[in-house]
């Protein structure tokens, strides 16, 4: 570098890459120091926390190695909100995306009034998730009054004991359920506007040699679409991984710890129990568990294309 | 009238050629009564009092109310059936003053950032470009709910928590990846030979950015806004650590806390429900078209 300062004809040319560059550098870099303070720096800063015995409040005081990882593996309960959180995830993630495909299927076949129906189907999305949370923790699940009980007063059916959200089994299908209904305009979204771009004349071809609905959804639609069925995917998993909200309004967490996502737990033991050190623990457990999954399911659904 | 027999083959085609054509719309039907009865029970209930909603949950209301509306916004929540008798006031005057403060605010440096520094990466040298481009997709990986703790101690070591301030540059902070990569991959799809005319005609970069390329992509820059509103409005997990005082929370926040009270009777919560839920709602409804027509490629 210092050679091209010396020589004239290097420094004009430095003068000039300078001036080339300079405005296109700047520009990135306010996205640069957004992306180092509050992602780059946060993800030190948290590992440095989980090493100590910091409550939340006061000077740090001493540094105790790996003993908050060691206490939310083991009694802490990080496995078994893995666990909860990855059945959540799964189910959710199966069953809102293949309603989306079969949503976006029907808007695709131009079913008469499918413009309403897509305005429609994708409302919920524009729901804060709070108010999804009391609409149906307070006006399906609820005990009597919750449309759930009213129905089967009704029809005569038998309701659970202690409520909709007040055993693990119902307390987990409930939220499963709400994060469906909650999050299910997405995949339709995107895959019916992939769906739209696939050419016209597959389908013809197709429905000329006598393929079915089914046939052809096997073998046309779902092939051309799997680079966007994937990325829905990877969008449905990342959702499902990160669940708090939902849980946090509808049980708490509860019954004991039958819906304590890893999410939810995280702010268990940083502000619920007050202990900051072991809640950044579980938030680095938290960002080690999710981004390998999220890059190999990527790369899963990547190879099986 | 001709009888069709159902043991005839015939017969039993067109039946389950019925059922056929009909269960799409049956189905459609069933889905969208599922996704919009849910709401509008919300707002018809939010029009009852509480001794009416609790005999008559579904049915619409006798003599409807606005009652509920006017506790919830001034916060003077009743206890019971007594209005006007709450010990701590939760209002939704403010919590929505705040949402609208934290969101337009977020939206307005989200957009310029991503969309100044979208440009300069998709069109401009810019030193580093692979780097920066590897950084950005390394933020995307990362879930940016699990650095909540330490962007709190961050920003309570600098006096930001229970700000604006600081609840929108966390939101900025961790949408920056997101939004960048998105402007940079509709700018690269951007007509060029628009810029070269106007290169020509001695613009400098930023004019031409401002007052060609961003004037031209309207729509797609109103999709993005709008996608960003929806997030930063319905944002939970950043409000309810960083704004702890009555006076910064967003209604997300104030909202969790308000139906957590266990006297607060569910037709007001109905109410905040309801005012938490219409600037969105108006906003897509407004711009449903652009937004349900959008050809969203990239992640959300």
């Amino acid at each position: 570098m210092s050679s091209l300062v010396i020589s004239p004809r290097s420094g004009l040319r430095l003068t000039r890459y300078l001036r080339r560059h300079a405005f296109a550098t700047a520009s990135v870099l306010p996205a640069v120091a957004f992306l180092v303070l509050f992602i780059a720096l946060p993800m030190v800063l948290v590992v440095g926390v989980s090493l100590t015995n910091w409550l939340g409040i006061g000077p740090i005081q001493k540094i105790v190695g790996l003993k908050n990882y060691e206490s939310v593996l083991g009694s802490g309960g990080y496995l078994a909100a893995l666990q909860i959180t990855l059945v959540y995830t799964g189910t959710l993630t199966v069953v809102s995306t293949t309603f989306g495909f079969v949503l976006a299927a029907m808007i695709h076949h131009r079913l008469r009034g499918w413009r309403f129906f897509k305005v429609s189907w994708f409302i919920p999305i524009m729901l804060p998730s709070v108010v999804i949370a009391i609409l149906w923790s307070g006006g399906v699940f609820a005990t009597s009054s919750g449309f759930l009980d009213s129905t089967s007063r009704v029809l005569g059916l038998p309701v659970p004991e202690n409520g909709w959200l007040g055993d693990s089994f119902h307390g987990q299908i409930a939220i499963i359920v709400t994060a469906i209904w909650a999050s299910t305009g997405w995949p339709m979204l995107i895959l019916s506007a992939a769906m739209e771009k696939i050419p016209k004349e597959f389908f013809e071809a197709a429905s000329i040699d006598g393929a079915t609905w089914l046939e052809r959804t096997r073998f046309i639609t779902v092939p051309l679409m799997w680079p966007v069925i994937s990325t829905v995917i990877t969008l449905q998993v990342v959702f499902g991984l990160k669940a708090f909200d939902l849980v946090y309004v509808m049980t708490g967490g509860g019954p004991g710890t039958s819906t304590t996502t890893i999410g939810m737990l995280m702010w268990q033991k940083a502000i619920g129990n007050g202990n900051f050190a072991v809640g950044s623990a579980a938030a680095v457990l938290i960002i080690i568990t999710i981004v390998p999954l999220t890059i190999l399911q990527r790369r899963l659904t990547a190879v099986s294309r | 009238v001709t009888v069709v027999s159902s043991d005839e083959p015939g017969g039993a085609n067109r039946a389950v050629r019925r059922i056929i054509d009909v269960l799409p719309y049956a189905l459609a039907l069933v889905w969208t009564l599922v996704t919009i009865l849910p709401i509008i029970w919300m707002y018809v209930s939010s029009l009852k009092t509480l001794p009416e909603y609790n005999v008559n949950p579904w049915l619409p209301p006798a003599n409807p109310t606005i009652d509920n509306y006017v506790d919830a916004w001034s916060g003077q929540t009743p206890i019971g059936d007594q209005r006007g008798a709450s010990e701590i006031p939760l209002p939704f005057a403010t919590y929505f003053r705040n949402s609208l403060i934290v969101t337009g605010g977020s939206i307005v440096l989200t957009m310029t950032i991503a969309t100044l520094g979208g440009y300069a990466l998709a069109r401009l040298r810019v030193i580093g470009r692979r780097v920066v481009f590897g950084a950005m997709l390394f933020g995307l990986v990362i879930p940016t709910n699990a650095l909540v703790l330490p962007v709190w101690l961050a920003e309570d070591k600098l006096h930001l928590t229970h700000t604006h301030l600081g609840l929108i540059l966390a939101y900025v902070g961790t949408t920056i990846p997101f939004a960048l990569l998105l402007m940079t991959s509709y700018f690269q799809s951007f007509p060029a030979d628009v810029e070269d005319s106007a290169r020509v005609d001695g613009c400098s970069e930023l004019g031409m950015l401002w007052r060609i390329v961003v004037p031209m992509s309207r729509g797609p820059l109103v999709v993005v806004a709008i996608l960003l509103a929806n997030g930063f409005w319905n944002e939970f997990l950043y409000a309810l650590i960083l704004t702890g005082t009555n006076e910064s929370k967003t209604l997300a926040v104030g909202l969790a806390a308000f139906a957590g009270g266990h006297f607060t009777p569910y037709t007001v919560i109905l109410a905040a429900m309801g005012i938490s839920t219409a600037p969105v709602l108006i906003l897509y409804l407004i711009f449903q078209r652009q937004v349900t027509n959008a050809d969203i490629e990239l992640v959300r």
